[in-house]
């Protein structure tokens, strides 16, 4: 039995080469834990930088990245890994399901042969068993398991590639799953289908997902812990029964007053661009409580009504 | 007074007929809510409404004239005062021009001598929120939120009587989403504007329509 977090993220930043040899910072000093058996969720609007956590974690950043802090895994910081021990952790223990479902299988492959490679790659089981667990897999996600076996993903759905997608994951039972965006570009039923299969990726208690979203209500229903990021820093974290009924930082106020049952109050101003960023709180700008401190100074994380949070103001 | 309406449109594309016998009325300063579920010809009937596309049968009437028998001046008032704004912010802009250079261009057709065109620009893109330093930016160095208001921007400069708006806020954060909402119906309050507002959001058409419309 683990006794710390399955994943463990401490003082993340990442930044990107400008055009004009300046680093763009898409992430700062962010720390967050999922323990096995948890969904966490990071909440946020497009361009906050949830989906470069993902793929800082799961080292998927383009080379040329900058990246500090570490990202612990089981006890072990993969920073520093090479990417040989890399490959053997993907798949096998950290999987991810990417937005863009049909984009993120190959076209030209075989649906089966996408789902049966990896388990015979990673040494899970020979082929016939490999295709036998795809089948029971893809069955068991409501899909006509013989058909999608030999169909390519341009001939099936949104839908049916999310759900093949999963499938994916699932066959490699891996302990830590991010999904990144999930229900982006999906349909009312099909988000209902997805949210009753990542609702079952923590049962059992051996598996943790970091599930990555813009859509607050998703969070909502979903997961135990939320993280609010706001141009690369997460504001606010916490108990997603805390953070998204008694929010405490101006901006997860004011991101949950836009939301329709809130009567769609909007933040003032806008979001700054990640290449110029304000002094001190990113937020300061938008924010009707800001004072000269705010402008000046980066909030260190304080303990706020039982939740994280960057802010002088709370 | 009716601004807009259509009377008993039918369209297919090929063998698929998307809706028939189809009608809908807008009237001066209101909101009208175009609903249905995905597939079942929202955007296509708000293409017609606009004039970009004929129906296969029935009439579409500009205050009170048939569009399909409108020429020369008469044609050119009705596409300057319906206009529309699309989906994607981004993509309804070139993407080889600056958002300066595509909004001057409405400017020009509008007769507007350019001497003035920045000063024009800048007080309307303050009125949505935006800063003038976006006029130099291309569509891809822009915000979804900062292109959809540029987009309305564009639409509102030639002063239409009539916008239709395609899912505006649905590719849109719902704070930026917010935003947007709120920039339109303040622009109806001075304006008088009339919208036919097209989501597959029921809040969003709850918030915003005075009737709704069932495709």
């Amino acid at each position: 039995m683990r006794d710390g977090p399955l994943l463990s993220v401490k003082q993340l930043s990442v930044s990107f080469p400008g055009t004009n040899g300046e680093y763009i910072h898409a992430v700062r000093d962010t720390s967050l834990e999922v323990f096995a058996g948890e969904i966490v969720a990071i909440v946020g609007e497009s361009g906050c930088g949830k989906s470069v956590v993902a793929q800082a974690v799961m080292r998927l950043l383009p080379p040329g990245t900058g990246v500090s802090g570490s990202v612990i895994f089981d006890g072990q910081d993969i920073l520093p890994v090479s990417e040989e021990e890399m490959e053997k952790l993907r798949g096998t223990r950290m999987a991810m399901v990417f937005q863009s479902p049909e984009r993120a299988l190959n076209p030209v492959l075989r649906i089966g042969r996408q789902l049966t490679d990896p388990m015979i790659l990673h040494g899970l089981c020979g082929q016939s068993e490999a295709e036998e667990r795809a089948r029971a897999t893809l069955a068991a996600l409501g899909l006509d398991a013989g058909w999608v076996m030999q169909a390519y993903p341009w001939m099936c759905s949104g839908g049916m590639c999310q759900r093949v997608l999963f499938a994916a994951v699932s066959l490699l039972q891996a302990e830590l799953v991010i999904a990144d965006e999930p229900t982006k570009g999906l349909d009312a039923e099909r988000i209902g289908d997805l949210e009753e299969m990542l609702a079952e990726i923590p049962v059992g208690g051996q598996m943790g997902l970091l599930l990555i979203t813009h859509d607050i209500g998703l969070a909502a229903r979903l997961a135990e812990r939320v993280l609010v990021m706001y141009c690369g820093m997460i504001v606010e974290a916490g108990r997603t029964a805390d953070v998204l009924t008694d929010p405490v930082h101006p901006y997860t106020r004011g991101l949950l007053g836009s939301l329709p049952e809130n009567g769609f109050h909007p933040i003032p101003g806008l979001s700054p661009a990640l290449s110029d960023l304000p002094s001190g709180c990113v937020f300061h700008p938008r924010c009707g409580s800001a004072d000269s401190t705010c402008s000046r100074f980066v909030p260190p994380v304080r303990e706020v009504c039982g939740r994280q949070v960057r802010c002088f103001r709370c | 007074m009716l601004t807009l309406c259509a009377r008993e449109i039918t369209h297919a594309y090929g063998n698929h007929e998307v809706f028939r016998d189809f009608s809908i009325e807008v009237a001066a300063g209101e909101t009208v809510g175009l609903v249905g579920p995905s597939g079942c010809g929202k955007s296509t009937c708000a293409r017609i409404l606009a004039g970009l596309e004929a129906p296969q049968s029935g009439t579409v009437e500009f205050c009170g004239t048939d569009i399909a028998g409108m020429n020369g001046s008469g044609y050119e008032v009705f596409r300057r005062s319906v206009q529309m704004i699309f989906q994607d912010p981004a993509g309804s802009f070139n993407p080889v021009r600056t958002i300066g250079q595509s909004i001057s261009a409405v400017l020009r057709l509008a007769g507007v001598p350019k001497a003035e065109h920045r000063a024009v620009l800048v007080e309307a893109l303050q009125k949505a929120g935006l800063q003038d330093e976006i006029l130099s930016r291309y569509p891809d160095q822009i915000s979804g939120g900062q292109a959809q208001r540029a987009g309305i921007v564009r639409g509102l400069l030639i002063s239409p009587s009539v916008m239709i708006l395609d899912e505006p806020t649905s590719a849109l954060d719902v704070s930026v989403q917010a935003q947007i909402l709120h920039l339109l119906k303040e622009v109806q309050r001075e304006r008088g504007i009339s919208y036919v507002f097209i989501s597959h959001d029921t809040a969003v058409v709850s918030f915003m329509a005075d009737r709704v419309v069932r495709l």
